[in-house]
């Protein structure tokens, strides 16, 4: 039997599709993990499975002096022919670590840089970028992320594709 | 009495006119002296499979002979009850075995013994190996040795083979194969020790055709014969070493689980790879006898409907596998590492999304 085309499956492709491409990222690995030097491969994905999540980023379950980043893939209209993706993505620092790190070509505190980086990735790599549905994914909004020990900002990215 | 019954150390009142009921009396005694007289030799009486030899002292006869095949059997005089039919006696660092009804004259049994000139080797059904000294004779003495088809020539020639009547030799199936070729001695010297297995030397195999397990038994002892025909070698016929010494064998002995010719291993940091990401590094390591690691170039294989669709490098001893399709992803394939004289091993690689 033919399998159909599932209406939520671009959920989990297009998480397939970050991870991997926030993980070739060496910038982002080395704002996330610090020195890697000596670690196997095998580690460190394990240590960036641990600052990348799939999920959402709810407050106080972490207890780390580190930076992450917590996203998830919502569908926000479906339409008979056309589905609407949608993105959210937390990049979050913890406040004992925000101004004490430093990237050539990059602005900001911490949570700022990290951000950039994000955006290089996934919009300014024009492969990444086309290899969400239809067109390219496009950055729509960034908002303020501010509680007690994290601060960041909310990055929300748009792309449409077939249903 | 014969006089030169009186030659013997006969103890004086044994001269007396009861000369009979001295013999019946005491002949075995005598015929112990002639054990120890220069006539006699040392010999060894050993069962079926020589685990059990012992020696003893023996009157072996008919050395000399006028005809070649007068040389290749003996009568040996042993003390009443020492063989049977089907067991060999060791003479002059040949093994002969006991065919015939061995009986006896009240003083000393005879056996009559013919030559082994072969040691055969087989598997029996039970994946052992399983050897027994023959005496090999022509059953086709002057045959041209080809049988001609209409269109090609076999081999064609019998031997008559005769050898113990123990278990293993009466379970020889119709249709055994054996290698029986003195060449096999001068290939194992050409190996030169280093060689685990050779298939590709020439040998000359026969097959058991016939056999008489009922016209040599004589309930309590006897001896086994068949008829072996001769065939064109297989694919599999040559040499073998198991458990250290070689054998020349008709059929592939089962070693690979029993004694793993040399190991090896697989090293990896994770049997999944990732789609898109960095490639999956296994290193093959080698083992030697002594458990050292050795250098060993690596055959790798793997085994899957994807292959083309894999990113494969070779590095030393090293093989690293990347793939980008999302199509593979939660697909596996076999990966297997191999070399000459080492066991195949492999293992099992996921292509997983990282996430």
């Amino acid at each position: 039997m033919a399998r159909r085309n599932k209406t939520t499956s671009e959920r989990g492709k297009f998480k397939e599709e970050i991870h991997a491409a926030l993980y070739k990222s060496d910038d982002i690995r080395k704002l996330l993990l610090n020195d890697t030097s000596g670690m196997s491969a095998s580690k460190i994905r394990e240590e960036f499975k641990n600052h990348v999540k799939s999920h959402l980023f709810i407050d106080d379950t972490i207890e780390e002096t580190d930076s992450f980043i917590y996203y998830d893939v919502t569908m926000p209209y479906l339409e008979p022919n056309i589905k609407g993706c949608r993105v959210i993505m937390y990049v979050i620092c913890h406040r004992d670590i925000l101004d004490n790190y430093y990237a050539e070509g990059y602005y900001g505190n911490r949570a700022d840089i990290l951000s950039e980086m994000i955006e290089d990735v996934l919009i300014n790599d024009e492969k990444v970028a086309n290899s969400f549905g239809i067109g390219e994914l496009t950055l729509d909004s960034v908002d303020i992320y501010n509680s007690t020990r994290f601060y960041g900002c909310i990055m929300t990215f748009n792309v449409p594709t077939f249903r | 009495m014969a006089k030169e019954w009186y030659l013997l150390k006969t103890p004086h009142d044994q001269i007396s006119g009861y000369e009979d009921e001295a013999l019946n009396d005491f002949c075995e005694e005598s015929f112990y002296e002639v054990l120890e007289s220069e006539i006699s030799d040392d010999v060894e009486l050993c069962n079926y499979d020589l685990s059990i030899c012992t020696p003893m002292r023996a009157v072996v006869q008919n050395n000399v002979q006028d005809t070649r095949l007068k040389t290749l059997s003996r009568a040996v005089l042993l003390p009443i009850g020492s063989c049977k039919a089907g067991m060999y006696i060791k003479y002059k660092n040949r093994y002969w075995l006991v065919i015939g009804l061995v009986d006896d004259n009240k003083m000393y049994e005879k056996a009559i013994v013919t030559l082994c000139n072969y040691l055969l080797t087989w598997i029996n059904n039970k994946k052992q190996i399983v050897q027994r000294w023959v005496n090999a004779a022509s059953a086709s003495q002057y045959n041209n040795g080809e049988t001609s088809t209409q269109s090609y020539f076999v081999r064609s020639d019998q031997l008559l083979i005769l050898m113990p009547d123990d278990n293993e030799c009466l379970m020889l199936q119709q249709g055994q194969r054996f290698i029986m070729d003195k060449r096999c001695k001068m290939y194992e010297e050409e190996f030169e020790g280093s060689v685990l297995y050779d298939t590709s030397k020439s040998v000359i195999t026969y097959q058991l055709t016939r056999s008489d397990s009922i016209l040599y038994d004589y309930q309590d002892s006897g001896h086994y014969e068949f008829m072996a025909y001769q065939d064109e070698q297989h694919e599999n016929d040559g040499y073998y070493v198991i458990d250290g010494k070689g054998y020349w064998l008709c059929e592939k002995p089962d070693i690979e689980d029993e004694t793993a010719i040399l190991s090896s291993e697989i090293e990896f940091d994770t049997l999944e790879i990732f789609n898109g990401l960095d490639a999956g590094i296994f290193k093959a390591v080698f083992y030697d006898d002594n458990g050292d690691v050795a250098d060993v170039s690596p055959q790798w294989d793997i085994e899957c409907d994807f292959l083309d669709n894999l990113t494969v490098e070779y590095d030393g001893n090293s093989v690293c596998i990347s793939v980008d399709n999302k199509e593979l992803i939660n697909k596996s394939f076999e990966l297997s590492l191999g070399a000459e004289n080492y066991e195949t091993i492999s293992v099992t690689v996921t292509i997983r999304a990282f996430i």
